[in-house]
């Protein structure tokens, strides 16, 4: 029979904060991370904000040696895993433990100072560690070596669903007996020259800030950060007196086959489908969903669509916010992010608000907690996440019943 | 000139792809707000002449920062 799965640590790095409890704080009262962009980065786009990490000081984690192996994505990663583990008290079992990660575009900042170096300031070499730092497992690895992990540990990348399908693909494997123990989530660092002007080229970024399910809403704002979640058996968790700060119940995946940028509405409203039957859920057991909330005129129209055709009246009654207004999009961490904000807010009976909103729309006609977060107990939660390919992935969790 | 793109079957992709084309060729810079304004090759081609008269060149100044 397959096993229930608690989640029993949490840990983050975000525009609101380097840890969990700062996320959470920022998260709760509707706090805004995004900002003008630091430095080198001002005037040089049609947008001038994000939600970077700031005050981030990699001397406080890791030796120098390690920093120069280990892009900033990484970093995040490390850094998010080690205070997940450390909030499970958990010492991962060597062989029954797997490391599931998501990154969209892995150690690219690492690839585009490299870049400059041979192509503009033409020198003849660069960093001897340019390849492991830029590859996309390269948290996922750092993690495994610090926890003497030895059982699966690999990335996905799809986009903006990146981390969903990591922590989905672990929470099954965990499920199913294969592991007893998985370390999941995502991490990304987008702040790279090359990269904002490749986002600048979409034009899909808010040339102010980012307004999910409001009417004057003009695009996303680009996040980076990591969250990592420890997911074990409930009954073990139990078992060993862990705090338990949700169970993770079901996780549905689909594609569109549709467009590589314009979203559809079945495709995510079948990954809601199937993410509430995998865990055994129906609509009225859901109070609240973490929006994939882009700001985005046409992702915000579409999921409200997605959600109205999933959850029928039902959707009239539960409460919907986009934490991507307050950390901004983090591509491949996005997911994790948003995972730890929808356990934190099961846990803390309390949903977490969608901030920046100024005007109602009518194709965006949800509860969509306007600048204002509520204290409520809901019984289930739902986490989306879309991505550009058409990817889709949610996650259902449900409260801790302990 | 008046075919909108929709008609045209231009998608949103085909769009981006054709500013950046324009913006290249002829040295301007297409803001995101006008961008989402235009509906046809008319609105098109009289935003891009006026950004032309006016003078005004895109981004050919800027170069990335050297870390």
């Amino acid at each position: 029979m397959a096993r229930r799965v608690a989640v029993t640590g949490v840990g983050v790095v975000s525009a609101l904060g380097s840890d969990r409890e700062t996320f959470w704080e920022g998260v709760r009262s509707g706090r805004s991370g995004i900002r003008d962009l630091n430095g080198s980065l001002q005037g040089q786009f049609r947008f001038a904000r994000g939600a970077q990490v700031y005050g981030y000081d990699a001397s406080a984690h890791f030796d120098p040696k390690v920093t120069d192996i280990l892009d900033l994505f990484a970093q995040y990663a490390v850094v998010a895993a080690r205070e997940a583990v450390r909030d499970a008290g958990i010492a991962p079992p060597r062989e029954r433990t797997g490391i599931v990660t998501g990154s969209c575009v892995g150690g690219q900042t690492t690839e585009d100072a490299g870049f400059v170096e041979i192509y503009v300031e033409k020198k003849p070499r660069i960093n001897p560690f340019t390849i492991p730092r830029t590859m996309a497992n390269a948290g996922a690895s750092q993690i495994s070596v610090e926890l003497g992990v030895c059982g699966p540990v690999y990335t996905v990348s799809t986009a903006c669903a990146s981390a969903n399908h990591a922590i989905g693909q672990a929470f099954w494997m965990v499920r199913s007996g294969a592991l007893d123990c998985a370390v999941a989530g995502g991490s990304e660092a987008v702040f790279s020259f090359g990269f904002l002007k490749a986002w600048e080229a979409m034009r899909v970024v808010s040339p102010d800030t980012c307004r999910p399910f409001s009417k004057d809403r003009k695009g996303l704002i680009l996040g980076e950060g990591g969250a990592m979640l420890v997911l074990e058996p409930l009954e073990a968790a139990v078992a060993r007196g862990a705090h338990v700060y949700a169970e993770l119940a079901g996780f549905g995946m689909t594609s569109d086959a549709h467009h590589i940028t314009q979203p559809t509405m079945e495709g995510p409203a079948s990954a809601i489908r199937l993410a509430l039957a995998d865990g055994g859920l129906a609509p009225e057991q859901i109070g609240y969903v973490n929006a994939h909330g882009t700001g985005t005129l046409a992702n915000d129209a579409t999921e409200t669509r997605a959600i109205r055709h999933v959850l029928g009246a039902h959707a009239d009654r539960i409460a919907v916010s986009s934490t991507k207004s307050m950390v901004g999009h983090a591509l491949g961490a996005a997911g994790a992010i948003e995972a730890a904000a929808t356990v934190l807010a099961l846990d803390r009976r309390f949903l977490p608000p969608t901030a920046n909103f100024t005007t109602p729309d009518p194709e965006c006609d949800l509860d969509v907690l306007p600048n204002a977060g509520r204290a409520a107990e809901v019984e289930g939660a739902l986490s989306n996440a879309f991505a550009f390919g058409g990817l889709n992935a949610v996650l259902a969790f449900r409260r801790a019943r302990v | 000139m008046e075919s909108t793109f929709q008609e045209l079957n231009i998608d949103s992709l085909d769009g981006i792809n054709i500013l950046f084309a324009l913006e290249s060729e002829f040295n301007v810079a297409i803001p995101d707000d006008a961008a989402k304004n235009l509906r046809t090759i008319g609105d098109l081609a009289r935003g891009l002449h006026m950004l032309i008269e006016s003078g005004e060149t895109g981004p050919a100044s800027f170069a990335p920062p050297v870390a």
